[in-house]
């Protein structure tokens, strides 16, 4: 009481010379009084906290549980961490969810069992028999190929009798005769090959398909591709892309007829 | 020299009009048997290599023929000859191969379908052979190396029972997620198809079991449902359908339709012991006490060895705040399972608010 007194009697004397200040028309003193005050609760005020500051830490008080002190000192459980999604396998995997779903989920709840169905073994796998589902793979006897694409044309021999074009084809102008397959001619045997040819701009021909053979297995598709590349057709450079033209090449024992 | 020449001749000749004739007979052979006239077949055939014992594909087609005849065993005789007179075929590895793979010899038909997949260029062949070694690699339950063919074959040509075999063998291989691709494309083609519905269903249980995520499990526990509840409309007699549709039932949290799928199932085979484990777990999620007890106990006598059951036995002893006989129960899960030691105890599980 006896501070807070002297301290209002010196704030009366600092106002009282602020006020003379004022009069004599130096500098203005009304601020100083409050200054003056809040430095000096301040002053106060940490000379009453200093010794508390300076105390060492209490030692902790005697617990009337035992064991308090060493529980107390022991570091709280973590918890469970959510695994990383890294770890998931492949979670990109998965499908999103529909957007309705989980705003309409109910919410769960957290209990010391579980309500999950009893893991099973899986079900036994059956296996449809491979071979109801594989098809076997049977090629004709003949391996002969059925397309041929060729290189650039090369030079044959002279034309032989060469079949007249059918309407709207091209003009065969070089005609190469098939060579006769040799188990055939053994067996006099006879057969027709019916063939799809690509005839390109600059007349040679540019693949063949066989469309049809009388008499597989002879040799006789063979001997037909091979002859057909060797021919030449009326050019025809102002038409863009192949021409297909389908011929027809027998195979007959001229000594054979009558 | 002349003399030579000639015997050259002649033999040439023979030997080109043998060849010639032996392709005649493979082309009549070849016909009967697309016509299914496999005993004709075979007769033609056997005349062909009879007088041309070099003609290997004779050997090759008289070997489809045997496989068709259901005669593996003389079928792979016939490929084997057809492959020493020409071992650069693949049709000719394709074929011993169907052949080894039909009399169950499973090593074998992988180690000839891998020789062929070393000559075979063609889409269609390596299709074929693919197909028959991921199988061959299925039924030695080698499943990784099987779903690596199975998926070349798959990404060759793509049709529906290669599609089935590609979610089975993942399926089989634990790959749950993975194998749920395969098997809903399947049911694009066949929406009914139930080994397809079957793994999906049982996919997503697996799926669903495994899921962290309350929500996401929820989700997939559905699925589940949806494709066992499918099943059943046309199986309804299938216990086993039916005991999975109350299985997803559960997960999902349809406490009522699990209920009742299990009475259901215990009603018709009153021996599942899955199903009254599952049962009491529906009681004990809707905090029927007495009831999960009374189908622990049931299950625990069904099926003593089935930890699964001592852990829910354990867990509601617990919860009824018996801790004597949660611990017998503990003790009989680490009797049965000393590597589970430990685990034994509850944890703290994410189940759902139940309907």
């Amino acid at each position: 009481m006896r501070r807070t007194r002297g301290l209002l009697r010196l704030e009366e004397k600092v106002a009282a010379e602020g006020r003379r200040l004022d009069r004599l028309g130096g500098p203005s003193m009304r601020w100083v009084g409050p200054l003056a005050f809040l430095a000096a609760c301040c002053v106060h005020g940490a000379v009453l906290l200093l010794p508390a500051a300076r105390l060492p830490a209490a030692p902790p008080a005697a617990s009337p549980v035992r064991d308090f002190p060493r529980v107390w000192r022991v570091a709280p459980p973590e918890l469970p961490q959510p695994t990383p999604p890294a770890a998931r396998p492949a979670p990109a995997a998965r499908e999103p969810l529909p957007p309705d779903v989980r705003s309409a989920a109910p919410p769960a709840l957290t209990r010391g069992f579980s309500t999950e169905p009893v893991p099973e073994p899986p079900p036994d796998l059956v296996l449809s028999m491979v071979s109801a589902n594989v098809e076997p793979i049977i090629p004709n006897p003949d391996p002969s190929p059925a397309v041929a694409e060729f290189g650039p044309p090369a030079t044959g021999p002279a034309p032989t009798a060469a079949p007249p074009p059918a309407p709207g084809q091209p003009e065969l102008v070089t005609s190469v005769p098939p060579v006769y397959p040799p188990a055939a001619r053994t067996i006099r045997a006879e057969g027709r090959v019916t063939l799809r040819l690509s005839v390109l701009p600059d007349g040679s021909v540019g693949g063949a398909t066989v469309e049809e053979c009388t008499r597989k297995g002879l040799g006789f598709e063979a001997a037909a591709l091979e002859a057909v590349k060797r021919w030449r057709y009326e050019p025809s450079p102002q038409q863009a892309g192949a021409r297909k033209v389908v011929v027809s090449v027998h195979f007959q024992q001229q000594e054979a007829r009558p | 020299v002349n003399g030579r020449r000639i015997r050259g001749a002649a033999f040439a000749l023979v030997a080109g009009v043998a060849w010639a004739s032996a392709r005649a007979g493979a082309d009549e052979a070849l016909a009967a048997y697309k016509a299914g006239r496999y005993l004709e077949a075979v007769a033609e055939l056997q005349a062909v290599v009879d007088r041309t014992p070099g003609y290997d594909y004779g050997y090759f087609l008289l070997g489809h023929c045997m496989l068709k005849m259901g005669r593996a065993s003389d079928a792979e005789i016939e490929f084997r000859r057809a492959l020493r007179l020409d071992p650069s075929r693949p049709e000719y590895y394709q074929g011993f191969a169907l052949a080894l793979a039909a009399s169950g010899n499973w090593p074998l038909t992988v180690r000839v379908s891998t020789d062929g997949l070393a000559r075979a260029h063609d889409l269609r062949m390596r299709y074929a052979l693919l197909a028959l070694r991921g199988y061959a690699f299925a039924a030695l339950r080698r499943w990784g190396d099987a779903a690596r063919d199975i998926e070349e074959a798959q990404r060759t040509q793509s049709n529906p029972w290669i599609l089935a075999f590609l979610g089975k063998v993942r399926f089989a291989s634990g790959d749950y997620e993975s194998a749920v691709v395969p098997l809903r494309q399947v049911l694009q083609s066949a929406p009914d198809d139930p080994s397809a519905l079957r793994l999906l269903s049982e996919s997503f249980l697996r799926i669903a079991a495994d899921e962290p995520d309350a929500i996401r499990k929820r989700f997939d526990y559905l699925q589940s449902m949806a494709y066992a509840q499918r099943l059943a409309s046309f199986l309804p007699d299938d216990l086993d359908v039916v005991h999975l549709v109350g299985r997803a039932a559960l997960g999902a949290g349809r406490l009522d339709q699990a209920e009742s799928v299990f009475r259901h199932v215990l009603f018709l085979n009153p021996r599942q012991c899955y199903a009254m484990a599952n049962l009491a777990r529906t009681y004990m999620a809707a905090a029927r006490w007495a009831e999960a007890e009374l189908y622990l106990r049931n299950a625990s006598a069904c099926a003593p060895r089935l930890t699964t059951v001592w852990e829910s036995l354990g867990e509601l002893y617990l919860q009824l705040g018996k801790p004597q006989e949660a611990a017998a129960a503990f003790r009989r899960v680490e009797e049965i399972e000393p590597t589970r030691r430990g685990n034994g105890r509850p944890g703290t599980i994410s189940v759902f608010q139940p309907r």
